[in-house]
């Protein structure tokens, strides 16, 4: 398995702990999606849709290839105050997984921007992005 | 094209009764109300939320002072005026929202 595969199923792996009884503001980790792309029901708020989105090769040590991958966490929630509460969730989800450097497979992690939006419809509805770069260095040719 | 007594019918058949609330004045009118699909929250190409908005046309003479924060009770429900559309045909589209 590359990589790049590990550290995505080690951020869904952490992502999915968001859950009060863990400890966590919210139950966001019953809701957490890999590249969905259709729209969340309200049922499922609060939820998480992440993405791999971009990938730079940098430099690195001479005979490995080191990238720079950026993974975009949305969240979406019924309220400022619930999305603030899952942006607090998964800045600890990050930071626990930059601890542990994804389980030993990333070389470091940096949170580099994001952004809060809300609407109101027939109910508050609200999302933030999260972008956040996983630098990590894998075999020459492989991700 | 339509003229005033088409709006008229349209309104006589097919609206229900709401209480429209501007500041303190308060006045019974006919709406149409309606609901769209929508898709809240796209950020990013993100899919968003699936959702709706709430829209209630009127005749404008009843909503000519009609601003943002106003109310609409319709069956005994309060929405809030969001978004006031003048359409070049005598109405009033009213988007409205279950929350202020």
């Amino acid at each position: 398995m590359s990589k790049r595969q590990q550290i995505v199923d080690y951020l869904s792996t952490e992502l999915k702990k968001i859950l009060k009884t863990n400890g966590y503001n919210t139950d966001a980790g019953k809701n957490v999606f890999e590249w969905r792309d259709t729209p969340l029901q309200k049922t499922e708020l609060p939820g998480i849709v992440f993405r791999d989105n971009l990938v730079n090769k940098t430099a690195g040590t001479i005979g490995m290839f080191r990238w720079l991958m950026r993974l975009e966490i949305a969240i979406f929630g019924k309220s400022a105050s619930e999305i603030r509460s899952v942006i607090e969730d998964v800045i600890r989800v990050i930071g626990n997984c930059s601890e542990t450097r994804f389980g030993g497979v990333a070389a470091d992690v940096e949170i580099p921007e994001g952004e809060i939006v809300i609407e109101r419809h027939d109910i508050v509805e609200g999302a933030a992005v999260l972008n956040f770069d996983v630098i990590y260095d894998a075999a020459k040719w492989s991700i | 094209m339509f003229y005033d007594a088409d709006i008229d019918i349209f309104f006589t058949d097919f609206a229900r009764a709401a209480t429209f609330k501007h500041g303190a004045e308060e006045k019974e009118i006919k709406v149409v109300f309606n609901i769209e699909y929508q898709i809240g929250v796209d950020v990013n190409t993100f899919a968003g939320i699936e959702t709706y908005r709430l829209m209630a046309e009127a005749k404008t003479a009843d909503v000519l002072d009609a601003v943002h924060g106003d109310t609409l009770t319709i069956e005994g429900k309060t929405y809030y005026i969001h978004e006031v559309q003048r359409t070049d045909i005598g109405t009033t589209r009213l988007i409205l929202s279950e929350v202020e």
